[in-house]
């Protein structure tokens, strides 16, 4: 073998969904994916956290509003390395972001789950509708979903609510959660695999070489994790990092793009980390689109917050040193919400901008009354803030004729068939940190 | 033919300067002062029927009750709309325009507009309910905001809605709401990005607060005598919290008797803020309103402590909230004849 500069190219084959049916046997054929029901349900139904286990599918239009949603997963499978899918979960960790993937595009598998006791309800909340004025909002909305909806066994129903982990709940509600996240891995598998063999629609091959442009602005994505995305196994390209010091990493963006990070808590819905979104990470494939052309992306800062004040200066420094190590002219920083995180953000658009990288930021607003700025926190060096939407503001929702995912709400005390207003934080992804979407605040 | 009513403070209305600022409010006939301006730049048919006039402090000391006079003169000439000022940066007079096209608005039910500097108390105050033209600083600029005053006035006057801020030379109402953008926010941010690092203008979606800078105290001197005030922002109040103080965004503050007390007991106070683990606070509140360890200094001769504690929620409280009470705490405790504070904050 002969040594020299490597290059990590990802090759992501797509493949157009045009119409999910129900079916045997699981195929997809000229655009229609056909899936056996049973088979699917059979096959997700061996973990013991799980009672049962049921499969349907929503399509845009489908007056369906789905409830209890955990996380949204878009069907992938490793061609090249095999057996790579979600590794750290569904199989030993293994280097993903190179090779060949195959993705179903069009489609999402969401997973549904009512709470057991000891969850953590504060945030828990989340749901999107498939027609009428609240299908506006989520961009689960516009795909056709598969929703895998989780029973808990009547031993976790009977289980203690008496959580000492406020971000995750008890041990038996944090092992039916994961139960529930392995369901929905299991089952985006299951489904990209038809396409073994297959030729895709397209092919986008994400290749962080230098840009063979000169003189093109530099620039480096700053992006904030929520912290129990780091929690071990549920993170396997990033378990590395977790740990007491939550020092920020550099990580190839191949890796956020092929399933490296996986949604390991439930966050505030319109916020939440969810699996699809860092599939199909919003700010990656905007950056990677305009790589070589208009700029040179040089790759990506991993970083969560500090819980003291110096854990923040470290991790501030740490993250600015870092961006500007990988030669940084320009930083993209999304912050993740909540308190402790906005400081930590803030901090690094600091330390950034007195050391001459521009920065600008994305992040969601956080005003319950319009008269306010909703900011938790801010350094006035934030002088370019893209907003992704305030999630305390209300929006009208319509009946629905069928409602997916339980038979009550968490929040709203009315019936979840019925029409009635709520806080997009609680509509999945609506006004997701990495600009996902398109809703945005504006002063009037 | 659109009846406009004027409002002016004694200087733009030719009463006289300061020495003329106590004057109550008088009606006049026509245009006066700043008017005579307005009503050359009119459009054709509309007409400044009346003009009321009122001195700076005779409004700023007078509050609603002064605001209640001039609605009175106002609404003797039948006006279809009232234009204030405009009154540019300045403090008293701006507060006064506000104040009074709020009040036409609400209780007359007719349209009003006035012009002033976006970072005048009057902005601050009144932006979010009543119409108000963007000016410049000083009075330099009175051509161009009479000229957008006098047009406004004229699409008032036909009811007509008022399209937005920008295109109507405005001050945005400083609310905020959410919209759908043309692109996605990812590729919004890499474009605001590009644009500053060409260094060319760019405008954030969403402006971060301004901070007024605040001067320190000097030093109180050593071995002098003072009185200490302790003030939180804690929530910590009598338990059973008797006033209701809220737990997050809080727009008022208490303050209770604390001269009988060496410190404070669990279960006769406690904290309602809502943003932290309050069960600390709650078995001794002395640790976030420290009463314990100043009775021990005033024991020792240090200081005297005042005889109440001041108190409110800093929770998800506004800035513009906490700026107004952060003041009238203040000057309550100056009032008391207090010359030093301890906040304790969560």
């Amino acid at each position: 073998m002969s040594y020299g500069p490597r290059r990590q190219v990802l090759n992501l084959g797509s493949f157009h969904v045009t119409d999910v049916r129900v079916g045997s046997p699981t195929a997809f054929t000229d655009g229609v994916l056909t899936i056996d029901v049973d088979e699917l349900e059979g096959a997700l139904s061996d973990d013991p956290n799980l009672a049962a286990v049921s499969v349907r599918i929503v399509r845009p239009g489908d007056p369906v509003r789905v409830i209890n949603a955990i996380d949204a997963v878009e069907p992938r499978i490793k061609v090249d390395p095999s057996g790579a899918d979600f590794s750290g979960l569904l199989a030993p960790p293994r280097l993903v972001g190179l090779g060949t993937t195959h993705a179903l595009k069009g489609v999402s598998v969401v997973e549904t789950a009512l709470p057991v006791p000891g969850e953590p309800l504060y945030w828990r909340e989340a749901i999107f509708d498939m027609a009428g004025p609240g299908a506006l909002y989520s961009p689960f909305s516009e795909l056709v979903n598969v929703v895998v909806s989780c029973e808990p066994t009547r031993t976790l129903l009977e289980s203690s609510d008496r959580a000492t982990n406020v971000f995750e709940g008890t041990p038996e509600a944090v092992e039916y959660n994961k139960a529930v996240r392995l369901a929905g891995l299991k089952a985006a598998r299951y489904l990209a695999k038809t396409t073994l063999g297959q030729t895709p629609d397209r092919v986008d091959t994400f290749d962080l070489a230098p840009s063979p442009v000169n003189g093109l602005p530099a620039v480096v994505y700053l992006y904030q994790l929520a912290i129990p995305f780091l929690h071990g196994e549920i993170a396997p390209g990033a378990g590395a990092i977790g740990g007491a010091a939550h020092l920020p990493t550099p990580i190839h963006p191949n890796e956020l793009l092929d399933g490296a990070l996986v949604c390991g808590w439930n966050a505030i819905a319109c916020m939440r980390e969810l699996t699809y979104t860092v599939q199909n990470h919003a700010i990656v494939e905007d950056l990677y689109a305009r790589h070589g052309g208009e700029i040179d992306f040089r790759g990506v800062v991993l970083f969560t917050n500090g819980d003291t004040r110096a854990a923040k200066e470290r991790l501030a420094n740490h993250a600015a040193n870092l961006a500007i190590m990988m030669g940084a002219e320009g930083a993209l920083i999304n912050y993740a919400g909540g308190g402790h995180p906005a400081v930590d953000a803030m901090m690094i658009c600091r330390n950034l901008e007195r050391r001459g990288v521009a920065t600008t930021m994305l992040s969601m607003e956080m005003a319950a009354n319009p008269g306010e700025s909703g900011f938790v926190h801010f350094v006035p060096e934030a002088d370019a803030i893209v907003s992704t939407g305030n999630y305390e503001e209300t929006v009208s929702l319509g009946p629905v004729d069928r409602v997916i995912g339980g038979d009550s709400l968490i929040q709203i005390e009315s019936d979840p068939a019925t029409a009635f207003e709520a806080p997009l934080a609680i509509v999945l992804a609506s006004t997701h940190q990495f600009g996902h979407t398109s809703i945005r605040g504006e002063e009037y | 033919m659109t009846r406009i009513v004027h409002y002016l403070n004694q200087f733009f209305g030719a009463l006289g300067g300061e020495d003329q600022a106590g004057i109550g409010p008088v009606a006049q006939p026509g245009p006066v002062g700043t008017g005579r301006g307005l009503a050359r730049l009119l459009a054709a048919g509309d007409r400044i029927v009346g003009t009321v006039i009122a001195g700076d402090n005779y409004m700023a000391e007078r509050g609603d009750a002064a605001v209640d006079e001039v609605i009175g003169l106002i609404s003797g000439f039948d006006p279809d709309v009232v234009v204030a000022g405009p009154a540019f940066g300045s403090g008293r007079y701006g507060l006064a325009c506000g104040a009074v096209c709020g009040g036409v608005i609400d209780r007359l039910g007719v349209p009003a507009a006035t012009g002033l500097h976006v970072d005048s108390p009057g902005a601050a105050e009144y932006r979010a309910s009543v119409p108000v033209i963007s000016t410049t600083e000083t009075a330099a600029g009175m051509g161009a905001a009479l000229d957008a005053l006098a047009r406004l006035a004229a699409k008032l006057g036909r009811g007509e809605v008022l399209g937005d801020a920008a295109a109507e030379g405005l001050l945005t109402r400083g609310l905020r709401r959410n919209v759908f953008a043309d692109v996605r926010g990812s590729t919004r941010a890499i474009e605001m990005l590009l644009t500053k690092m060409r260094g060319e203008p760019f405008e954030t979606e969403w402006p971060v607060p301004r901070y007024e800078p605040a001067e320190p105290s000097e030093p109180i001197a050593r071995d002098r005598a003072f009185r200490l005030a302790l003030v939180t922002e804690a929530g910590i109040v009598p338990a059973g919290n008797p006033d209701r103080l809220p737990s997050g965004w809080a727009t008022k503050w208490v303050a209770y008797p604390i001269h009988d007390r060496a410190g404070f007991a669990e279960g006769e106070f406690e904290s309602v803020h809502g943003g932290i683990d309050t069960s600390f606070a709650n078995q001794d509140p002395d640790r976030q309103v420290p009463l314990d360890a100043a009775r021990i200094l005033e024991g020792a001769g240090r200081f005297t402590l005042h005889t109440r504690m001041l108190s409110t929620t800093g929770n998800m409280g506004t800035l513009r909230d906490m700026t107004r009470m952060g003041a009238e705490m203040g000057r309550a405790l100056i009032a008391d004849g207090v010359q030093a504070v301890i906040v304790g904050a969560t």
